[in-house]
């Protein structure tokens, strides 16, 4: 059996390895979808499950009804679409980071880790968007990232003299 | 099952990481006063800008803290102050779940909350450097 989390972050499940396909050709669920495998503690991806990837038993697939649906709740196939970029969040987190962090270290690294976090959410974003939300996110890492690293590479080059005297005299 | 040790050792070392540079900057902040100390670095936004950064007095209000002033601490830097118990519960929860400690139900890590704390953040920076009795409680 297996449990899953949809694109608007809920738990689904426990539903079985036919249910999990069904929902696979329903578009609820992606190879990107996270999946935890009932007895197991650890959260995969669809695409990493042995099981999944060999073809269904021909006799079975076509006698599968697919207007059954064992979740009252569940979301529809138009619900459940792409899930947000790992690497926008990420981005955005470093960049809210790289504000708060002025002050001991000029932003650094976290600006500059939001910076590439953010970049590579965006084109992640961009390149497939059936797979990944969260533009927003990745622009608004890629804006407070470069704000903390203009600013902080700034001042520091502006103060350089008097960093490199109170680095001396320290 | 080898990739469930991989990561729990990982998680781990970094656990141990985290506890030992925790106790010695914790160590650090008691014995010496970021007001009246010289070597702790200055904040580049005050330098250029001369207006507070949402981190500004963060250093200071960690020294109040190691001895027990939460109120001092409060006064350098709220919302420093108020993030540190979210910061703590999320660090502890992914040292005992792993990866899986992200996902599920829980609200603190929906994207809306990723939005509110950019707005709070922002809106901070803002409020703690206008003029008058109403913010000046917010600045260093």
């Amino acid at each position: 059996m297996y449990k899953i989390i949809g694109a608007d972050g809920r738990e689904y499940g426990p539903i079985s390895l036919e249910q999990l396909r069904e929902w696979h050709t329903q578009g609820r669920v992606n190879m990107q979808t996270r999946v935890l495998v009932t007895g197991e503690t650890n959260w995969k991806t669809i695409a990493d499950l042995p099981d999944f990837l060999v073809p269904p038993a021909p006799a079975a697939s076509p006698a599968t009804p697919t207007t059954i649906r064992p979740l009252a709740a569940g979301p529809s196939a138009s619900e459940v679409g792409p899930r947000t970029s790992g690497f926008a969040v990420a981005g955005l987190v470093l960049g809210i980071l790289s504000l708060f962090s002025f002050c001991c270290c000029a932003g650094i690294p976290f600006n500059l880790l939001g910076l590439i976090f953010s970049i590579i959410g965006l084109v992640q974003v961009n390149n497939r968007p059936d797979l990944y939300s969260g533009k927003g996110m990745a622009i608004a890492g890629l804006i407070t990232s470069a704000l903390s690293l203009l600013l902080g590479i700034g001042g520091l080059a502006l103060n350089w003299h008097e960093f490199v005297q109170e680095l001396q005299n320290a | 099952m080898p990739d469930v040790r991989l990561n729990s050792s990982y998680r781990t070392v970094i656990g141990i990481l985290l506890s030992i540079t925790l106790v010695l900057v914790g160590v650090t902040f008691f014995f010496f006063d970021p007001a009246r100390s010289s070597f702790y670095p200055v904040c580049m936004f005050h330098k250029l800008t001369g207006l507070n950064c949402p981190g500004c007095g963060g250093l200071r209000a960690l020294h109040q803290l190691t001895h027990g002033n939460f109120v001092t601490a409060f006064h350098y830097n709220p919302l420093l102050m108020v993030l540190l118990p979210f910061i703590t519960f999320i660090t502890l929860r992914w040292q005992i779940r792993g990866r899986e400690a992200f996902v599920g139900n829980t609200v603190l890590f929906r994207p809306a909350a990723l939005w509110l704390l950019l707005a709070v953040t922002l809106l901070f920076t803002v409020l703690r450097n206008l003029p008058g009795p109403a913010f000046e409680w917010m600045s260093p």
